[in-house]
Protein backbone atom coordinates (compact mmCIF):
# COMPACT_ATOMS: atom_id res chain seq x y z
CA UNK A 1 0.00 0.00 0.00
CA UNK A 2 1.23 3.47 -0.82
CA UNK A 3 2.10 5.56 2.21
CA UNK A 4 3.68 8.55 0.57
CA UNK A 5 3.16 9.50 -3.01
CA UNK A 6 5.22 12.17 -4.71
CA UNK A 7 3.44 13.38 -7.82
CA UNK A 8 5.00 15.43 -10.63
CA UNK A 9 7.03 17.49 -8.20
CA UNK A 10 8.66 20.56 -9.75
CA UNK A 11 10.74 23.16 -7.94
CA UNK A 12 12.85 25.94 -9.44
CA UNK A 13 15.24 28.41 -7.89
CA UNK A 14 15.29 31.24 -10.40
CA UNK A 15 16.41 29.74 -13.68
CA UNK A 16 17.57 26.51 -12.06
CA UNK A 17 15.18 23.61 -12.26
CA UNK A 18 16.10 21.77 -9.10
CA UNK A 19 13.30 19.24 -9.51
CA UNK A 20 11.37 18.47 -12.64
CA UNK A 21 8.30 16.30 -12.73
CA UNK A 22 9.54 13.84 -10.14
CA UNK A 23 7.09 11.06 -9.34
CA UNK A 24 7.47 8.03 -7.09
CA UNK A 25 5.70 6.06 -4.42
CA UNK A 26 6.80 4.97 -0.96
CA UNK A 27 5.13 1.87 0.39
CA UNK A 28 4.61 0.32 3.80
CA UNK A 29 7.87 -1.14 5.11
CA UNK A 30 9.99 0.52 2.43
CA UNK A 31 13.63 1.42 2.70
CA UNK A 32 13.96 3.58 -0.37
CA UNK A 33 17.32 4.89 -1.53
CA UNK A 34 17.70 8.06 -3.53
CA UNK A 35 20.96 8.43 -5.39
CA UNK A 36 22.36 10.74 -7.98
CA UNK A 37 25.27 13.08 -8.65
CA UNK A 38 25.82 16.25 -6.62
CA UNK A 39 23.25 18.88 -7.50
CA UNK A 40 20.75 16.34 -8.78
CA UNK A 41 18.07 17.69 -6.43
CA UNK A 42 18.12 15.06 -3.68
CA UNK A 43 18.25 17.48 -0.77
CA UNK A 44 15.76 19.78 -2.48
CA UNK A 45 13.41 16.83 -2.84
CA UNK A 46 13.66 16.19 0.90
CA UNK A 47 13.13 19.84 1.73
CA UNK A 48 10.03 19.97 -0.46
CA UNK A 49 8.58 16.82 1.10
CA UNK A 50 9.01 18.02 4.69
CA UNK A 51 7.70 21.48 3.87
CA UNK A 52 10.82 23.65 4.08
CA UNK A 53 10.23 24.58 0.43
CA UNK A 54 6.89 24.74 -1.31
CA UNK A 55 6.78 23.00 -4.69
CA UNK A 56 6.03 25.04 -7.82
CA UNK A 57 3.99 22.20 -9.25
CA UNK A 58 2.91 18.75 -8.25
CA UNK A 59 1.63 17.28 -5.04
CA UNK A 60 2.81 15.23 -2.08
CA UNK A 61 0.16 12.91 -0.69
CA UNK A 62 0.76 11.26 2.68
CA UNK A 63 -1.77 8.62 3.71
CA UNK A 64 -4.40 10.05 1.44
CA UNK A 65 -3.83 13.66 2.43
CA UNK A 66 -2.03 16.40 0.51
CA UNK A 67 0.79 17.91 2.56
CA UNK A 68 2.19 20.24 -0.09
CA UNK A 69 1.11 23.43 1.68
CA UNK A 70 1.98 22.45 5.23
CA UNK A 71 4.82 23.86 7.31
CA UNK A 72 7.50 21.44 8.58
CA UNK A 73 6.11 21.23 12.12
CA UNK A 74 2.73 20.15 10.76
CA UNK A 75 4.32 17.60 8.46
CA UNK A 76 6.36 16.36 11.39
CA UNK A 77 3.31 15.93 13.60
CA UNK A 78 1.55 14.05 10.83
CA UNK A 79 4.47 11.66 10.64
CA UNK A 80 7.30 12.77 8.34
CA UNK A 81 10.57 14.37 9.36
CA UNK A 82 14.15 14.41 8.15
CA UNK A 83 17.72 14.43 9.37
CA UNK A 84 19.82 17.15 7.80
CA UNK A 85 22.99 16.62 5.85
CA UNK A 86 24.59 19.60 7.56
CA UNK A 87 23.91 18.83 11.19
CA UNK A 88 22.08 21.53 13.12
CA UNK A 89 21.81 20.49 16.75
CA UNK A 90 20.53 22.95 19.36
CA UNK A 91 24.05 23.89 20.34
CA UNK A 92 23.67 25.23 23.86
CA UNK A 93 21.45 22.35 24.88
CA UNK A 94 22.82 19.04 26.02
CA UNK A 95 22.46 15.94 23.86
CA UNK A 96 19.66 14.71 26.09
CA UNK A 97 17.84 18.04 25.94
CA UNK A 98 18.07 17.95 22.15
CA UNK A 99 16.22 14.65 22.12
CA UNK A 100 13.78 15.89 24.77
CA UNK A 101 12.81 18.84 22.58
CA UNK A 102 11.88 16.48 19.75
CA UNK A 103 9.83 14.29 22.10
CA UNK A 104 8.06 17.17 23.81
CA UNK A 105 7.04 18.91 20.62
CA UNK A 106 6.92 16.13 18.06
CA UNK A 107 4.70 13.95 20.25
CA UNK A 108 3.28 16.72 22.44
CA UNK A 109 4.51 15.18 25.70
CA UNK A 110 5.43 16.79 28.98
CA UNK A 111 9.06 16.86 29.97
CA UNK A 112 8.56 14.13 32.54
CA UNK A 113 6.89 11.82 30.04
CA UNK A 114 9.70 12.48 27.56
CA UNK A 115 12.63 11.65 29.79
CA UNK A 116 12.45 7.83 29.83
CA UNK A 117 11.76 7.77 26.09
CA UNK A 118 14.76 10.00 25.41
CA UNK A 119 17.02 7.69 27.39
CA UNK A 120 15.70 4.71 25.48
CA UNK A 121 16.37 6.35 22.11
CA UNK A 122 19.90 7.38 23.10
CA UNK A 123 20.56 3.86 24.35
CA UNK A 124 19.37 2.39 21.06
CA UNK A 125 21.52 4.75 19.00
CA UNK A 126 24.52 4.22 21.23
CA UNK A 127 24.94 7.86 22.25
CA UNK A 128 23.90 7.45 25.89
CA UNK A 129 27.51 7.95 26.98
CA UNK A 130 27.47 11.59 25.83
CA UNK A 131 23.95 12.47 26.91
CA UNK A 132 24.97 15.20 29.34
CA UNK A 133 27.55 16.78 27.06
CA UNK A 134 26.69 19.97 25.18
CA UNK A 135 25.97 19.09 21.57
CA UNK A 136 28.93 21.26 20.55
CA UNK A 137 31.33 18.90 22.24
CA UNK A 138 30.59 15.59 20.54
CA UNK A 139 32.09 14.03 17.42
CA UNK A 140 30.58 14.39 13.96
CA UNK A 141 29.47 10.76 14.01
CA UNK A 142 27.62 11.32 17.27
CA UNK A 143 26.10 14.53 15.94
CA UNK A 144 24.73 12.58 13.00
CA UNK A 145 23.34 10.04 15.44
CA UNK A 146 21.85 12.92 17.38
CA UNK A 147 20.08 14.10 14.21
CA UNK A 148 18.62 10.64 13.92
CA UNK A 149 17.78 10.58 17.62
CA UNK A 150 15.80 13.78 17.22
CA UNK A 151 13.99 12.39 14.20
CA UNK A 152 13.07 9.29 16.20
CA UNK A 153 12.08 11.47 19.13
CA UNK A 154 9.39 13.20 17.09
CA UNK A 155 7.72 9.82 16.64
CA UNK A 156 7.49 10.33 12.87
CA UNK A 157 6.85 7.13 10.98
CA UNK A 158 8.58 8.27 7.78
CA UNK A 159 12.17 9.42 8.26
CA UNK A 160 14.15 11.02 5.46
CA UNK A 161 17.87 10.58 6.08
CA UNK A 162 20.07 13.01 4.19
CA UNK A 163 23.59 11.56 4.04
CA UNK A 164 23.39 10.45 7.63
CA UNK A 165 26.15 7.89 7.04
CA UNK A 166 28.62 10.21 5.29
CA UNK A 167 32.13 10.49 6.66
CA UNK A 168 32.00 7.44 8.91
CA UNK A 169 34.67 4.77 9.23
CA UNK A 170 33.86 1.18 8.17
CA UNK A 171 32.90 0.07 11.66
CA UNK A 172 30.66 3.06 12.24
CA UNK A 173 29.14 2.53 8.82
CA UNK A 174 28.31 -1.08 9.64
CA UNK A 175 26.73 0.06 12.91
CA UNK A 176 24.74 2.69 11.02
CA UNK A 177 23.45 0.11 8.55
CA UNK A 178 22.39 -2.15 11.41
CA UNK A 179 20.47 0.71 12.97
CA UNK A 180 18.62 1.26 9.69
CA UNK A 181 17.72 -2.44 9.49
CA UNK A 182 16.50 -2.37 13.06
CA UNK A 183 14.39 0.74 12.39
CA UNK A 184 12.76 -1.04 9.48
CA UNK A 185 11.90 -3.94 11.79
CA UNK A 186 10.33 -1.46 14.17
CA UNK A 187 7.99 -0.32 11.42
CA UNK A 188 9.71 2.87 10.31
CA UNK A 189 9.62 3.81 6.66
CA UNK A 190 12.95 5.21 5.55
CA UNK A 191 14.02 7.27 2.58
CA UNK A 192 17.78 7.50 2.37
CA UNK A 193 19.97 9.85 0.39
CA UNK A 194 23.49 8.51 0.34
CA UNK A 195 26.62 8.46 -1.82
CA UNK A 196 28.10 5.36 -0.26
CA UNK A 197 26.87 2.64 -2.62
CA UNK A 198 27.91 -0.10 -0.22
CA UNK A 199 25.45 1.26 2.33
CA UNK A 200 22.72 1.89 -0.22
CA UNK A 201 22.89 -1.61 -1.60
CA UNK A 202 23.22 -3.05 1.88
CA UNK A 203 19.98 -1.63 3.22
CA UNK A 204 17.73 -0.40 0.39
CA UNK A 205 15.21 -2.55 -1.41
CA UNK A 206 14.42 0.03 -4.02
CA UNK A 207 16.29 2.94 -5.56
CA UNK A 208 15.24 6.14 -7.26
CA UNK A 209 17.93 7.84 -9.33
CA UNK A 210 17.88 11.60 -9.86
CA UNK A 211 19.98 13.52 -12.34
CA UNK A 212 19.61 17.23 -13.06
CA UNK A 213 16.32 17.26 -11.20
CA UNK A 214 14.73 14.43 -13.16
CA UNK A 215 14.10 10.86 -12.23
CA UNK A 216 16.12 8.74 -14.64
CA UNK A 217 15.62 5.31 -13.14
CA UNK A 218 13.75 3.41 -10.45
CA UNK A 219 13.80 -0.20 -9.36
CA UNK A 220 15.70 -2.73 -7.30
CA UNK A 221 19.34 -1.86 -6.61
CA UNK A 222 20.92 -4.41 -8.96
CA UNK A 223 18.85 -3.44 -11.96
CA UNK A 224 19.35 0.24 -11.31
CA UNK A 225 23.11 -0.11 -10.95
CA UNK A 226 23.32 -1.86 -14.29
CA UNK A 227 21.11 0.68 -16.00
CA UNK A 228 23.06 2.34 -18.81
CA UNK A 229 21.75 5.83 -18.02
CA UNK A 230 22.58 5.56 -14.32
CA UNK A 231 26.10 4.42 -15.06
CA UNK A 232 26.64 7.33 -17.43
CA UNK A 233 25.07 9.92 -15.19
CA UNK A 234 26.37 8.87 -11.81
CA UNK A 235 28.20 5.63 -11.19
CA UNK A 236 30.76 5.82 -13.97
CA UNK A 237 31.53 2.10 -13.86
CA UNK A 238 29.56 -1.06 -13.33
CA UNK A 239 30.23 -1.41 -9.67
CA UNK A 240 27.39 -3.82 -9.22
CA UNK A 241 28.30 -6.35 -11.83
CA UNK A 242 29.31 -8.94 -9.29
CA UNK B 1 29.14 28.83 40.56
CA UNK B 2 25.64 29.34 39.15
CA UNK B 3 23.62 31.83 41.07
CA UNK B 4 21.67 29.64 43.40
CA UNK B 5 17.94 29.38 43.13
CA UNK B 6 17.39 30.64 46.64
CA UNK B 7 19.07 33.97 45.92
CA UNK B 8 15.94 35.37 44.26
CA UNK B 9 13.46 34.80 47.12
CA UNK B 10 15.97 35.97 49.73
CA UNK B 11 16.58 39.23 47.88
CA UNK B 12 12.84 39.67 47.37
CA UNK B 13 12.05 39.29 51.08
CA UNK B 14 14.91 41.57 52.04
CA UNK B 15 13.60 44.23 49.67
CA UNK B 16 10.12 43.94 51.17
CA UNK B 17 11.43 45.40 54.41
CA UNK B 18 13.44 48.29 52.97
CA UNK B 19 10.72 50.89 53.74
CA UNK B 20 11.08 50.01 57.46
CA UNK B 21 14.45 51.75 57.33
CA UNK B 22 12.55 54.85 56.16
CA UNK B 23 15.22 55.86 53.68
CA UNK B 24 15.35 59.27 52.06
CA UNK B 25 13.42 59.98 48.88
CA UNK B 26 16.58 59.79 46.81
CA UNK B 27 17.11 56.14 47.66
CA UNK B 28 13.51 55.29 46.90
CA UNK B 29 13.86 56.89 43.50
CA UNK B 30 17.12 55.10 42.82
CA UNK B 31 15.66 51.75 43.83
CA UNK B 32 12.56 52.32 41.70
CA UNK B 33 14.77 53.19 38.76
CA UNK B 34 16.76 49.99 39.27
CA UNK B 35 13.53 47.96 39.43
CA UNK B 36 12.30 49.63 36.26
CA UNK B 37 15.44 48.73 34.35
CA UNK B 38 15.67 45.22 35.73
CA UNK B 39 12.08 44.70 34.62
CA UNK B 40 12.60 46.16 31.15
CA UNK B 41 15.87 44.30 30.53
CA UNK B 42 14.34 41.01 31.73
CA UNK B 43 11.27 41.47 29.55
CA UNK B 44 13.45 42.30 26.54
CA UNK B 45 15.58 39.25 27.28
CA UNK B 46 12.53 37.01 27.19
CA UNK B 47 12.12 37.54 23.46
CA UNK B 48 15.57 38.57 22.29
CA UNK B 49 17.73 36.65 24.73
CA UNK B 50 15.85 33.38 24.43
CA UNK B 51 14.99 33.33 20.72
CA UNK B 52 17.94 35.35 19.43
CA UNK B 53 15.68 37.81 17.61
CA UNK B 54 17.28 41.11 18.64
CA UNK B 55 14.43 43.57 19.11
CA UNK B 56 15.47 47.18 18.46
CA UNK B 57 11.96 48.49 18.90
CA UNK B 58 11.13 47.40 22.43
CA UNK B 59 10.72 51.02 23.51
CA UNK B 60 7.67 51.19 21.24
CA UNK B 61 5.74 49.12 23.77
CA UNK B 62 7.17 51.15 26.64
CA UNK B 63 5.83 54.29 24.99
CA UNK B 64 2.49 52.68 24.22
CA UNK B 65 2.18 51.60 27.86
CA UNK B 66 3.06 55.12 29.06
CA UNK B 67 0.57 56.81 26.79
CA UNK B 68 -2.21 54.28 27.28
CA UNK B 69 -2.01 54.62 31.05
CA UNK B 70 -1.75 58.40 30.88
CA UNK B 71 -4.78 58.62 28.59
CA UNK B 72 -6.87 56.14 30.55
CA UNK B 73 -6.14 57.92 33.82
CA UNK B 74 -6.52 61.52 32.67
CA UNK B 75 -9.30 61.15 30.08
CA UNK B 76 -11.40 58.33 31.45
CA UNK B 77 -10.54 58.38 35.14
CA UNK B 78 -9.72 54.69 35.06
CA UNK B 79 -7.98 53.59 38.30
CA UNK B 80 -4.21 53.20 38.12
CA UNK B 81 -3.92 49.42 38.46
CA UNK B 82 -6.66 48.77 35.96
CA UNK B 83 -5.01 51.25 33.59
CA UNK B 84 -1.64 49.54 33.64
CA UNK B 85 -3.20 46.12 33.07
CA UNK B 86 -5.20 47.42 30.10
CA UNK B 87 -2.06 49.15 28.83
CA UNK B 88 -0.17 45.89 29.02
CA UNK B 89 -2.91 44.02 27.18
CA UNK B 90 -3.05 46.74 24.52
CA UNK B 91 0.73 46.50 24.03
CA UNK B 92 0.47 42.73 23.79
CA UNK B 93 -2.28 42.90 21.18
CA UNK B 94 -0.39 45.42 19.07
CA UNK B 95 2.64 43.14 19.34
CA UNK B 96 0.66 40.19 17.99
CA UNK B 97 -0.12 42.25 14.91
CA UNK B 98 3.44 43.62 14.53
CA UNK B 99 5.02 40.26 15.37
CA UNK B 100 3.05 38.40 12.71
CA UNK B 101 4.96 40.38 10.10
CA UNK B 102 8.30 41.20 11.71
CA UNK B 103 8.86 37.72 13.11
CA UNK B 104 9.09 36.37 9.57
CA UNK B 105 12.31 38.34 9.18
CA UNK B 106 15.64 37.19 10.48
CA UNK B 107 18.74 38.84 11.85
CA UNK B 108 19.36 42.47 10.98
CA UNK B 109 16.11 42.71 9.02
CA UNK B 110 14.10 41.95 12.13
CA UNK B 111 16.11 44.55 14.05
CA UNK B 112 15.50 47.23 11.44
CA UNK B 113 11.79 46.43 11.12
CA UNK B 114 11.23 46.66 14.88
CA UNK B 115 13.26 49.87 15.07
CA UNK B 116 11.05 51.30 12.33
CA UNK B 117 7.95 50.26 14.26
CA UNK B 118 9.07 52.09 17.40
CA UNK B 119 10.02 55.21 15.46
CA UNK B 120 6.70 55.12 13.62
CA UNK B 121 4.82 54.85 16.92
CA UNK B 122 6.71 57.87 18.20
CA UNK B 123 5.88 59.89 15.09
CA UNK B 124 2.21 58.95 15.29
CA UNK B 125 1.98 60.18 18.88
CA UNK B 126 3.93 63.33 17.99
CA UNK B 127 2.00 64.30 14.87
CA UNK B 128 -1.46 62.79 15.30
CA UNK B 129 -3.09 65.85 16.84
CA UNK B 130 -1.65 68.33 14.36
CA UNK B 131 -2.56 66.12 11.42
CA UNK B 132 -6.16 65.45 12.42
CA UNK B 133 -6.78 68.75 14.22
CA UNK B 134 -7.77 67.09 17.47
CA UNK B 135 -6.47 67.09 21.02
CA UNK B 136 -5.69 63.54 21.95
CA UNK B 137 -2.02 62.67 22.35
CA UNK B 138 -1.08 66.33 22.94
CA UNK B 139 1.89 65.94 20.57
CA UNK B 140 5.20 67.24 21.83
CA UNK B 141 3.53 68.99 24.77
CA UNK B 142 3.25 65.69 26.53
CA UNK B 143 0.72 64.72 29.19
CA UNK B 144 0.77 65.54 32.86
CA UNK B 145 -0.63 62.92 35.20
CA UNK B 146 -2.15 63.43 38.62
CA UNK B 147 0.30 63.43 41.51
CA UNK B 148 -1.29 61.28 44.15
CA UNK B 149 0.87 58.70 45.77
CA UNK B 150 3.97 58.62 47.88
CA UNK B 151 7.28 56.88 47.32
CA UNK B 152 6.38 53.75 49.26
CA UNK B 153 3.47 53.11 46.91
CA UNK B 154 5.69 53.19 43.83
CA UNK B 155 8.39 51.22 45.58
CA UNK B 156 6.02 48.31 46.19
CA UNK B 157 4.37 48.60 42.79
CA UNK B 158 7.72 48.37 41.04
CA UNK B 159 8.91 45.64 43.39
CA UNK B 160 5.88 43.44 42.74
CA UNK B 161 6.07 44.05 38.98
CA UNK B 162 9.76 43.31 38.68
CA UNK B 163 9.55 40.23 40.90
CA UNK B 164 6.71 38.90 38.77
CA UNK B 165 8.72 39.38 35.59
CA UNK B 166 11.86 37.75 36.95
CA UNK B 167 9.85 34.85 38.38
CA UNK B 168 8.07 34.45 35.04
CA UNK B 169 11.39 34.28 33.19
CA UNK B 170 12.60 31.75 35.78
CA UNK B 171 9.55 29.55 35.17
CA UNK B 172 9.72 29.89 31.38
CA UNK B 173 13.43 29.07 31.37
CA UNK B 174 12.66 25.58 32.70
CA UNK B 175 9.40 25.03 30.87
CA UNK B 176 8.51 23.41 27.59
CA UNK B 177 7.82 26.90 26.25
CA UNK B 178 11.38 27.86 27.17
CA UNK B 179 12.80 24.88 25.33
CA UNK B 180 10.90 25.91 22.21
CA UNK B 181 12.42 29.38 22.40
CA UNK B 182 15.94 28.05 22.91
CA UNK B 183 15.54 25.59 20.04
CA UNK B 184 14.42 28.45 17.79
CA UNK B 185 17.49 30.44 18.78
CA UNK B 186 19.91 27.61 18.09
CA UNK B 187 18.49 26.21 14.85
CA UNK B 188 15.12 27.39 13.66
CA UNK B 189 14.82 24.87 10.81
CA UNK B 190 15.68 22.00 13.12
CA UNK B 191 13.08 23.31 15.55
CA UNK B 192 10.42 23.13 12.84
CA UNK B 193 11.56 19.64 11.92
CA UNK B 194 11.22 18.64 15.55
CA UNK B 195 7.56 19.63 15.46
CA UNK B 196 7.80 23.13 16.96
CA UNK B 197 5.37 25.67 15.55
CA UNK B 198 8.11 28.31 15.47
CA UNK B 199 5.92 31.11 14.20
CA UNK B 200 3.40 30.70 17.00
CA UNK B 201 6.03 30.55 19.72
CA UNK B 202 7.88 33.56 18.36
CA UNK B 203 4.77 35.71 18.15
CA UNK B 204 3.59 34.52 21.58
CA UNK B 205 6.81 35.42 23.34
CA UNK B 206 7.08 38.72 21.47
CA UNK B 207 3.57 39.59 22.60
CA UNK B 208 4.32 38.53 26.18
CA UNK B 209 7.40 40.77 26.21
CA UNK B 210 5.32 43.66 24.88
CA UNK B 211 2.70 43.03 27.57
CA UNK B 212 5.32 43.21 30.32
CA UNK B 213 7.09 46.24 28.88
CA UNK B 214 3.71 47.94 28.46
CA UNK B 215 2.95 47.46 32.15
CA UNK B 216 6.29 48.96 33.12
CA UNK B 217 5.53 51.83 30.77
CA UNK B 218 2.24 52.38 32.57
CA UNK B 219 3.89 52.44 35.99
CA UNK B 220 6.55 54.77 34.64
CA UNK B 221 3.93 57.25 33.42
CA UNK B 222 2.29 57.57 36.84
CA UNK B 223 5.66 57.59 38.57
CA UNK B 224 7.14 60.31 36.35
CA UNK B 225 3.89 62.34 36.42
CA UNK B 226 4.85 63.85 33.08
CA UNK B 227 5.48 62.07 29.77
CA UNK B 228 6.39 63.27 26.30
CA UNK B 229 6.92 61.29 23.09
CA UNK B 230 10.58 62.18 22.73
CA UNK B 231 11.26 60.84 26.18
CA UNK B 232 9.15 57.68 26.49
CA UNK B 233 9.74 56.58 22.88
CA UNK B 234 13.46 57.38 22.98
CA UNK B 235 15.55 54.78 21.20
CA UNK B 236 18.08 55.16 24.00
CA UNK B 237 15.72 53.16 26.23
CA UNK B 238 15.88 50.22 23.84
CA UNK B 239 19.64 50.50 23.66
CA UNK B 240 19.79 50.53 27.46
CA UNK B 241 17.75 47.31 27.63
CA UNK B 242 20.04 45.67 25.07
CA UNK B 243 23.25 46.79 26.76
CA UNK B 244 22.06 45.72 30.20
CA UNK B 245 20.95 42.30 29.01
CA UNK B 246 24.18 41.76 27.05
CA UNK B 247 26.24 42.95 29.98
CA UNK B 248 24.68 40.45 32.35
CA UNK B 249 24.19 37.65 29.85
CA UNK B 250 21.30 37.10 27.45
CA UNK B 251 19.19 33.97 27.46
CA UNK B 252 19.64 33.51 31.20
CA UNK B 253 17.32 34.35 34.10
CA UNK B 254 19.72 36.34 36.23
CA UNK B 255 21.81 37.90 33.44
CA UNK B 256 19.60 40.91 32.71
CA UNK B 257 18.91 41.33 36.44
CA UNK B 258 22.61 41.56 37.22
CA UNK B 259 23.33 43.66 34.14
CA UNK B 260 20.54 46.14 34.79
CA UNK B 261 21.42 46.37 38.47
CA UNK B 262 25.15 46.94 37.92
CA UNK B 263 24.70 49.47 35.14
CA UNK B 264 21.90 51.38 36.88
CA UNK B 265 23.95 51.67 40.05
CA UNK B 266 27.04 52.57 38.05
CA UNK B 267 25.07 55.20 36.21
CA UNK B 268 23.87 56.64 39.50
CA UNK B 269 27.13 56.46 41.43
CA UNK B 270 29.79 56.97 38.80
CA UNK B 271 27.60 58.90 36.36
CA UNK B 272 26.96 61.70 38.81
CA UNK B 273 30.67 62.09 39.55
CA UNK B 274 32.04 61.69 36.05
CA UNK B 275 29.47 63.87 34.39
CA UNK B 276 31.43 64.33 31.17
CA UNK B 277 33.36 61.10 30.90
CA UNK B 278 30.69 58.67 32.09
CA UNK B 279 29.48 57.61 28.65
CA UNK B 280 33.06 57.10 27.59
CA UNK B 281 33.73 55.01 30.69
CA UNK B 282 30.59 52.99 30.00
CA UNK B 283 31.82 52.35 26.46
CA UNK B 284 35.13 51.05 27.77
CA UNK B 285 33.40 48.79 30.31
CA UNK B 286 31.20 47.38 27.58
CA UNK B 287 34.15 46.73 25.28
CA UNK B 288 35.90 44.84 28.04
CA UNK B 289 32.80 42.75 28.73
CA UNK B 290 32.16 41.96 25.07
CA UNK B 291 35.78 41.00 24.44
CA UNK B 292 36.49 39.01 27.61
CA UNK B 293 33.03 37.80 28.63
CA UNK B 294 31.13 37.42 25.36
CA UNK B 295 28.26 35.65 27.12
CA UNK B 296 27.95 38.37 29.72
CA UNK B 297 28.73 38.11 33.40
CA UNK B 298 26.34 35.33 34.42
CA UNK B 299 26.58 33.61 31.03
CA UNK B 300 30.32 33.18 31.41
CA UNK B 301 29.88 31.78 34.89
CA UNK B 302 27.19 29.29 33.91
CA UNK B 303 29.39 27.84 31.15
CA UNK B 304 31.04 25.90 33.93
CA UNK B 305 27.90 23.83 34.06
CA UNK B 306 29.41 21.62 31.39
CA UNK B 307 32.94 21.48 32.75
CA UNK B 308 33.20 18.64 35.20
Amino acid sequence: MSVLSVQNLTKSFGALRALQDVTFEVREGDVLGIIGPNGAGKTTLFNVIVGIYRPDKGDIVYRGRSIRNLLPHRVCRLGITKTSQIVHPFLTLSVRENVLVALMFGRNLSRRESEPKADEIMEFLNIADVKDMPSTAISLQKRRRLELARALGTGAEVILMDENLAGLNPKELEEGMNIIRELKKRGKILIIVEHIMQAIIGVCERLVVLSYGQKIAEGNPLDVCNDERVVTAYLGEKICSQ
Amino acid sequence: MRIKNWAGPVIFFALLFVPLLSPEGYYYRTLCMIFLWVGLASAWNLTSGFTGYIDFGAVGYFGIGNYATALFMTRANVPFFLSIVISGILSGLIAIFIGRYTMKLRGAYFGIATLAFAEAAKQIVLEFDRTFKVRFFEGSHGITLPIAHNEVFFYYTFLVAVSTVVFLVFVINRSKFGYALKAIKEAEDSAELAGINTRRYKVSVYSLTAFLIGIFGGINAYWSTYISPLDVFSVLHTINMIIMALFGGTGTVMGPVVGAFVLSVANEVIGSRLLYTWLLTLGVILLVVVVFLPRGITGSLSLKRFKR
